[in-house]
């Protein structure tokens, strides 16, 4: 009776252990599975993220390129090939890249140059994408929008030295996307009867780089009294893209 | 004799957790599972390295200027001790772009993982590129 009694326990035990060691096979197929998973997320996000950074620079290149004379309907034909590239690709699912270019108040066509004479002067793309991936195991839909603008603020003023001669001091602040940035090429312009002029073409003229997107230039011209002095200030930003703004100086003591 | 039939299910009850034991150890050194999880993480070590070389253009600019010798130092910077790769670019016609070979000469493996990365110049010239990077690590 005793051995009988024994015997149903450890087969008890047994049962246990058996349904133990399944339960840990699940549990390792389960850990595999999901960390294979979580993988493969990793590879489709860069992959998300690497359409992005190429829709940027498409947008920035153009930019650039719109900027300094070629004509605006290459940002949109810029962003169709880069679409259409973009659907060749199934190596993670099906892509579909859209855009539109923003078309509201103050841009056109996705474009915004404004280049005024109150010493602000503003370079700026927009567009607005929708990225779709169907995958397998991920299904990806992913609207955004891309801004890229570089701006220019321009101050200037005078003040008479001796005779005729006055000390004219600009500065510029430049900015990428809203935050202070270096600019590559930096060329500031006056105005003498009705033409532009080169400051650093004058012995007096003086650059300073603050480092940290704000420059200061100071040069002596001769002026009549009560002729207004213009100043124009041209930038090329490190992106290659060109703004510039004109603001008339103010006499200061 | 319940006694004996009582033992008989003992033994017969061990010979399944033997069993079991044994299928899951012989799965578990035959089966490639842990393979897929490593390719899977090399590939996705090889997006974020060209992601991290692309996200200020860098690796455009690199592309449009053809310099192949930049754009080797660097892979062999960022990418881990003892992975071998081997990168080739191609244009939008898939006519491949560098005419010398990007790589760290330690790509012969049974094992080789390969990505591809659709990158765009934001320097003049804008143009489109398709990347495609082998990899793989010694096992």
């Amino acid at each position: 009776m005793s051995s009988r009694q024994s015997s149903g326990q450890i087969l008890v035990i047994a049962v246990l252990v058996v349904s133990l060691v399944l339960l840990s096979t699940q549990a390792y197929i389960f850990e595999v599975g999901r960390s294979l998973g979580e993988t493969h997320s990793v590879r489709v996000n860069d992959f998300v993220l690497a359409i992005k950074l190429g829709s940027k620079h498409v947008i920035t290149g153009s930019l650039a390129d719109v900027s300094t004379g070629s004509d605006s309907v290459v940002l949109y034909s810029n962003l169709e090939s880069w679409a259409t590239f973009i659907s060749g690709f199934y190596q993670l699912g099906r892509p579909v890249l859209n855009f539109t270019l923003r078309d509201t108040s103050p841009y056109a066509s996705g474009l915004r140059l404004s280049w005024g004479i109150d010493g602000f002067g503003v370079t700026s793309a927009y567009a607005d994408f929708n990225f779709s991936l169907l995958d397998g195991q991920v299904s990806v839909q992913l609207p955004y929008a891309l801004n890229v603008t570089t701006t220019l603020f321009v101050e200037g003023a005078h003040r008479n030295l001796q005779g005729d001669i006055m000390q004219v001091n600009v500065t510029c602040r430049v900015l990428n996307d809203g935050a202070p940035a270096l600019a590559g090429n930096l060329t500031v312009l006056y105005e003498k009867s009705g033409a532009w002029l080169r400051a650093d073409a004058k012995d007096s003229y003086s650059f300073a780089d603050y480092g940290n997107g704000t420059y200061s230039v100071i040069f002596e011209q001769e002026y009549l009294p009560l002729e207004t002095v213009n100043v124009s200030a041209q930038v090329y930003d490190l992106r290659g893209i060109f703004v510039q703004a004109n603001v008339t100086c103010t006499e200061s003591t | 004799m319940l006694d004996r039939k009582g033992q008989i299910r003992t033994v017969e009850a061990f010979l399944a957790i033997l069993l079991l034991f044994s299928a899951f150890t012989i799965a578990t050194l035959i089966s490639p599972a842990s393979e897929p999880e490593d390719d899977e993480s090399l590939a996705a070590i090889g997006m974020q390295t060209l992601v991290s070389m692309d996200s200020d253009g860098w690796l455009g600019r690199l592309i449009n200027e053809g310099n192949w010798t930049a754009l080797e130092e660097a892979m062999n910077t960022i990418l881990p001790v003892g992975t071998g790769y081997n990168l080739t670019v191609y244009d939008v016609n898939m006519q491949p772009l560098n005419n010398v070979s990007i790589s760290n000469g330690m790509l012969p493996s049974p094992n080789v993982v390969a990505v591809q990365y659709p990158c765009a110049s934001s320097s003049l010239p804008v143009n489109c590129y398709l990347l495609r990077l082998q990899l793989a690590t010694a096992r």
